[in-house]
């Protein structure tokens, strides 16, 4: 069996945000909508204070609240763990952006444009691909993913934080970075499963 | 279920795939590919095929370029200023002309200029938008004598070549003491352990390749030590965070060369005897004492216990320290005298100029020299080296921007050298400019390594040619901010001349600069400026007329990839490479390529063609040789001349077109032992220059013509406060900014971003950066410690005003405890642009605005950089910028 995950590595993540704007471009997503996003936040007093690097995307849990908290059945968890939203039967009630523990799923409210008088041809083209009103979220780049390509955000980062790969093998990078590097999940407490391993800041240590 | 509906309407893989490079930042080396969808910018990615230095990675900025291409507010058409009242927020009276009647004007106006002085123009470059081979091509990377590339200035006939490097002047100490171009460059194939002062080595801005290696090498184990007053992205990586105040690295530095001879008491003795100028000796002038015959350094032979040319055969063993006859007077040599003027700077007085403790000044030393492995090598290529696997790395721009700046790289260089690490791996190694050969680390006649660019320095010459008055500041970078003074004080800095016109290409001088005002009141006072417009930013909005320049992904063009940035491994050792880029659509708008457009004004001059034209310039800095050389009479192409140059370094059979096919062209021409200096001059062939002997006779050099011709540096009321820093050993100077008014009771300090990292690319109007930026905790902030904060009773989000003696920069404060508690940090170069451009533009807070040139207060005179760190005082304002 597949099962899709990502491992994020934050001892390599450098917070430069690449990620960020290469899924923007890959999926044209329209202006105030950003499927991955890297948090920023600070610990310690000075000067034994730290700044944090936390990328984030959807989970892709095993067990997603999103799914089960969705009315139409607009979204779905694939075979080989995707979870996925489908546009055409969201009606853009929120409940998933509620119910997921990671505030991955947000609403479209509208079409939102960089400029107010012009839609650039990139996003004239991009906005065929977005539904107003209905949720959105990061699809592990399902398109490239079916083509045997890895996700946006991985070929793009520049540290190479990231990997992605089949977490039932374990054989797998993915697999093995988890064992072997400590790779833990945000919000265990939560139960849901999630696809996306973060591998700890400093080595040893979460 | 699955997306299927989504199939209908990617565009994934659907159009084509056209080779390109990004210019999204100065580097301008990561080598992507841009997908093409019905004539539309779809994407941009990194080269699949891992084209080095880029190794199929490209930033932020390199995707996000989609959106500056469709920025709304790009200048779409050639222009003509009516209203003669000039000022960035005028409205200037645009009229839209032919590109003929543009051409026309322009060539006509520089036509009558160069026949009567072509002084009278300046040409001032970045590395911006629009981009051009002619004007910023820089020292290309074959070896040998340091080359001219000035093209465009230097065919016209004008030593005004122009650049905001003043905030850069990062290349004199390793000029000197590498003897090569840009900075000394961090090994991170084997380095153990590095100390970055005031820089990045990579990962602060998110570049590419840097990143990549400092984070391997960081995973293979490096230790980092940020000494920086804020907490950077690598400061999240480090070993250790060492916050300090800003503008005081120099006595950081001068008390860990205390600690390393006063109490540690171990160097590398074998590396200081025979590859430094350490065992010279030297008189009481200062100077090298020399043979009578040969006029060659002596030096003291230990074992038979008399003065020697450093170079005699029979020389047993070098003395290091101690008092020695010559000729009837004292001498000592050069170390003897570098561990004397140490002895002052202990950590405890370190302590309180820094405000780093003594305890970890010491401890930083002494795990430097544990790291260095002093005696330990290395076998490279069946070729065994000293390994040296620590570093000092100076040469960056927030510790060297500084007024001590220079003098604190010079100390860093010294750290090196008295643990052997310079030039040999895990050290700080050569920048490939030129590439590592027997050209680099060339002894001159004194045995000491062969100075390069900026450490030959200018000859002086009264009246001055230059516009900057480099004749004053013959090791600075640039002194941009003497020319406008100069331009409005003309007498007072001997200008001889009338200035009459400038031509802009990739800079905007007023944002990316200091001293706003007098740059805007000396330009009102230009009265013809030509400018290469991507947007209409500060400069262009100032200008008579304007060329709109095609994006650069509308845009084929080569680049020709010059050094490794932040750092070096085995990945890129001996590259040397080319990078196509097609134009992967018809130009939106009515524009032209700026060198097309530049060819046409020479020709029109009449400096095209012709011994010393542009022809002939291109044939020198290309390094065209046989049937590649442009015959001097003819007219070409740029696409004819980038060919002739791939051609010339690739073979015949490659060219033009086929760079553009592959997207980027590269080998490895010094790979392994040979892409270390090291290896062309081994043991005692040549001699870094640890007393900066060369920088005392500059001094000198200048108090005799300065005599001669009766006349004082322009600017400095105190001519001892110029002169104090021309001395052959790094000393402690108290900066200005110590002694400012006490109402001035805090630093400012700046950096670079991977949202906004040189201020180029038009990344200040790009809607996807600011869409990131404004989400943001920290990027458009003004940050303050948490405790400082309370104290002054700030709170998160107050708008405030940051005032400097020289002026104001306003924003929202950021409380925070990544901050040194009496700093004042503002990321990038935002808050600055005009009416005419993306409302964007002006968001967040214009650093530069607290920056001054003026001489006394703010210049390092070696390096001709500014002071970075302002003292300053923060206020509250209301929305409207009025004080609380």
């Amino acid at each position: 069996m597949t099962r899709y995950a990502m491992v994020i590595d934050l001892a390599r993540c450098v917070g430069c945000d690449t990620c960020s704007i290469a899924c923007k471009a890959e999926h044209a997503t329209p202006r105030g909508m950003l499927w991955n996003r890297v948090l920023k936040y600070e610990t310690g007093s000075y000067p034994h204070s730290r700044l944090h690097f936390l990328p984030m995307i959807c989970m892709h849990c095993a067990e997603p609240e999103c799914e089960k908290a969705c009315p139409t059945r607009a979204i779905t968890k694939r075979v080989d763990g995707i979870v996925v939203v489908d546009n055409n039967r969201c009606m853009g009630c929120r409940y998933c952006v509620l119910a997921c523990p990671y505030a991955s799923p947000r609403n479209l409210d509208k079409l939102g444009s960089y400029y107010e008088d012009y839609l650039t041809p990139f996003e004239k083209m991009g906005f065929a691909r977005h539904k107003a009103g209905t949720a959105e979220k990061c699809d592990f780049c399902l398109e490239r993913v079916e083509r045997g390509m890895e996700p946006a955000c991985v070929v793009s980062c520049v540290a190479k934080a990231r990997f992605f790969g089949n977490l039932d093998d374990p054989g797998s990078e993915v697999s093995r970075l988890i064992k072997e590097k400590a790779g833990f999940v945000l919000n265990p407490e939560m139960n849901t499963e999630p696809s996306v391993y973060y591998l700890p800041s400093v080595r040893g240590d979460r | 279920m699955t997306a299927d509906h989504r199939d209908q309407t990617i565009v994934l893989q659907q159009g084509q795939w056209l080779y390109s490079f990004c210019l999204g930042c100065m580097q301008a080396d990561c080598s992507t590919r841009v997908l093409v969808k019905d004539g539309v910018v779809a994407n941009v990615e990194g080269h699949p095929g891992k084209v080095p230095p880029g190794m199929g990675k490209v930033c932020t900025k390199g995707v996000a370029a989609i959106m500056s291409l469709y920025n709304p507010y790009r200048v779409k058409t050639p222009l003509k200023r009516t209203n003669p009242e000039k000022g960035p927020d005028i409205d200037p009276g645009w009229v839209e002309i032919s590109w003929e009647e543009a051409i026309d004007t322009v060539a006509r106006r520089f036509k009558r200029i160069r026949e009567e002085d072509p002084r009278k123009l300046g040409i001032w470059w970045g590395w911006g938008l629009p981009q051009s081979l002619l004007i910023a091509t820089r020292l290309v990377d074959e070896g040998g004598s340091i080359i001219p590339t000035s093209i465009y200035p230097n065919a016209f006939g004008t030593p005004n070549e122009l650049n905001s490097r003043c905030l850069c002047a990062i290349h004199y100490a390793s000029n000197l003491v590498h003897g090569h171009h840009a900075e000394g460059i961090s090994d991170l194939q084997y380095c153990k352990y590095l100390i970055a002062v005031g820089r990045t080595v990579g990962a602060n801005t998110g570049t590419t390749h840097g990143t990549l290696r400092l984070i391997d090498a960081i995973e293979r184990g490096l230790k980092l030590v940020v000494v920086d007053p804020r907490f950077s992205p690598e400061a999240a990586k480090a070993y250790r965070w060492i916050p300090i105040r800003p503008g005081t690295e120099l006595a950081f530095t001068l008390a860990l060369l205390h600690v390393i001879f006063y109490e540690i008491g171990r160097i590398d003795e074998w590396f200081v005897k025979n590859r430094t100028n350490g065992p010279y000796l030297i008189g009481a002038d200062g100077l090298y004492v020399r043979d009578a015959a040969s006029g060659k350094p002596l030096v003291w032979d230990a074992v038979d216990n008399r003065a020697k040319v450093f170079d005699d055969p029979s020389l047993k063993d070098y003395a290091l320290f101690g008092d020695y006859p010559v000729d009837g007077a004292t001498a000592h040599p050069a170390l003897h005298l570098i561990k004397q003027r140490m002895k002052e700077y202990t950590p405890e007085w370190a302590e309180n100029i820094t405000t780093v403790p003594a305890a970890t000044i010491r401890e930083v030393a002494r795990e430097f020299m544990e790291y260095a492995s002093i005696g330990s090598t290395i076998s490279i290529d069946d070729y065994e080296f000293p390994f040296r696997p620590a570093q000092f790395a100076s040469s960056g721009r927030g510790a060297v921007s500084q007024r001590n700046g220079t003098l604190f790289d010079l100390a860093g260089k010294i750290i090196n050298l008295l643990a052997g690490a310079m030039e040999v791996p895990g050290a700080v190694t050569g920048n490939r400019n030129p590439h590592p050969g027997p050209w680099v680390l060339q002894p001159d006649q004194d045995g000491t390594v062969t100075p390069f660019m900026e450490a030959v320095g200018l000859d002086f010459k009264f009246p001055p040619d230059h516009i900057s008055m480099s004749e004053f500041y013959p090791h600075a970078h640039a002194t941009p901010y003497i020319m406008v003074r100069a331009i409005l004080e003309p007498e007072k800095y001997h200008l001889s001349y009338e200035f009459e016109a400038m031509l802009n290409c990739g800079a905007n001088s007023i944002r990316s600069g200091c001293d706003r005002e007098l740059f805007i009141k000396a330009y009102s006072k230009v009265p013809f400026i030509v400018t290469f417009a991507a947007n209409f930013d500060e400069v262009t909005m100032m200008s008579d007329i304007v060329f709109p320049d095609h994006h650069f992904l509308e845009h084929k063009y080569a680049r020709f990839y010059m050094v490794s940035h932040q750092n070096i491994d085995d990945s890129v050792r001996g590259l040397v490479c080319a990078m196509g880029r097609n134009a992967a659509l018809e130009p939106l708008h009515n524009t032209r390529s700026v060198d097309e457009v530049l060819l046409e004004i020479a020709d029109r001059v009449g400096f095209l063609r012709g011994r010393n034209g542009i022809n002939e310039y291109i044939n020198r800095a290309f390094r065209l040789t046989g049937d590649n050389r442009l015959e001097l009479d003819r007219r070409y192409t740029i696409d004819e001349m980038i060919d002739r140059r791939v051609k010339q370094m690739f073979g015949t059979d490659s060219g033009f077109e086929k760079l553009l096919q592959e997207g980027g062209l590269y080998r490895f021409q010094t790979p392994g032992k040979e892409g270390y200096n090291y290896y062309y001059w081994p043991g005692n062939k040549t001699r870094h220059p640890i007393y900066f002997e060369r920088l005392k006779m500059s001094g000198l050099k200048m108090r005799k013509n300065l005599a001669e011709h009766a006349v004082t540096i322009p600017g400095w009321k105190d001519q001892e406060e110029y002169f104090q820093f021309f001395d052959a050993i790094p000393h402690w100077i108290t900066p200005p900014e110590m002694k400012a008014p006490p109402e001035y009771d805090m630093y400012a300090c700046n950096w670079k971003t991977s949202l906004m990292r040189h201020g180029t690319g038009n990344t200040q109007e790009n809607a996807w950066l600011a869409e990131i930026r404004d989400t943001d905790p920290y990027e458009l902030y003004i940050w303050i410690n948490a405790v400082t904060a309370a104290q002054k009773g700030f709170a998160d989000g107050d708008e405030v005003c940051v005032e400097s003696p020289f002026g104001k920069a306003y924003g929202r404060l950021k409380v925070t405890q990544l901050i040194h508690p009496e700093v004042v940090g503002i990321a990038g170069c935002y808050g600055s642009g005009t009416y005419m451009m993306s409302p964007e533009a002006k968001k967040g807070s214009h650093f530069n605005s607290l920056l001054s040139g003026e001489e006394e207060t703010s210049i390092d005179p070696i390096s001709g950089s500014i002071t970075i760190s302002p003292r300053v005082k923060l206020y509250k304002v209301d929305g409207k910028g009025k004080k609380r």
